[in-house]
């Protein structure tokens, strides 16, 4: 083994390992990366829909009877300020 | 929006050369490979374009390459196993093997930021400007940790 390296003798051979690892990848690498986007995609769908439908089936029973509630209580304040204003403006 | 198959299609092959030249193991190369164009896929919806798909994916495989390179043996069975046999091969190509093998493991033995620099500027061919963009260094920086390492690989070398 010499000793030490020249800068010239050092650029070869990083040329030659440049060479040696400009290689095609193994022919079934394509595939393999496309049977991943497709299950990758796949999976991406089915959680996206599997969280809309969790969404719906936990947000709808709780939100709706919470708006009704909303709106019915709503509609009993507004009767009862308008049922309280009469009573206040008959002096009843 | 870049599509996946065409993300794949365009880019996979030098993806694959960056990735064996990082880890200088072709089944690890393989594995880093899918690895990266899993991720690059999954986060496709929030690449804005603001590097070149090329770029994104080189930062992807750099990073993952860190990750994994921790664990990862010296030398695989399988890369062993596919080594040049020198008595099948003349003088000057069981030399070169040799001489080949011996700079790569010096090349492993490097401080990351120096061999990060020279797999990516002397063996991936990327200018330095884009080498420093992806050590997210200055170019001055990055020209130093080269001609450092540089000169490690050449003292090294003669090291019994």
């Amino acid at each position: 083994m010499t000793a030490g390296l020249s800068d010239e003798r050092l650029s070869q051979l990083l040329d030659a390992l440049r060479l040696e690892t400009e290689r095609r990848p193994p022919a079934h690498l394509r595939s393999l990366l496309r049977l991943a986007v497709t299950r990758t995609r796949g999976s991406s769908e089915i959680i996206g829909f599997a969280t809309t439908t969790g969404a719906l089936i936990l947000v709808v029973p709780l939100v709706l009877p919470l708006v009704v509630a909303a709106v019915g209580a709503g509609w009993w304040l507004i009767c009862l300020t308008a049922i309280a204003w009469v009573m206040l403006d008959m002096r009843i | 929006m870049t599509d996946p198959e065409q993300l794949i299609d365009d880019h996979y092959v030098e993806v694959y050369r960056l990735a064996l030249r990082l880890l200088a193991n072709p089944d690890a190369a393989m594995d880093l490979t899918q690895e990266v164009f899993y991720r690059a896929v999954r986060a496709l919806p929030r690449f804005r374009g603001e590097s070149s798909p090329r770029t994104w994916l080189y930062r992807i495989t750099l990073n993952e390459s860190r990750r994994r390179r921790a664990r990862l043996p010296t030398l695989e069975l399988d890369a062993a196993s596919s080594l040049p046999d020198p008595t099948t091969q003349t003088d000057a190509a069981a030399l070169a093997a040799l001489d080949a093998a011996r700079l790569r493991a010096l090349i492993r033995a490097l401080p990351a930021r120096e061999r990060e620099a020279i797999v990516l500027h002397h063996l991936h061919g990327l200018p330095v400007t884009e080498v420093a963009a992806l050590l997210g260094a200055g170019e001055n920086t990055t020209k130093t940790w080269l001609r450092r390492g540089r000169e490690r690989l050449r003292k090294k070398w003669g090291d019994p």
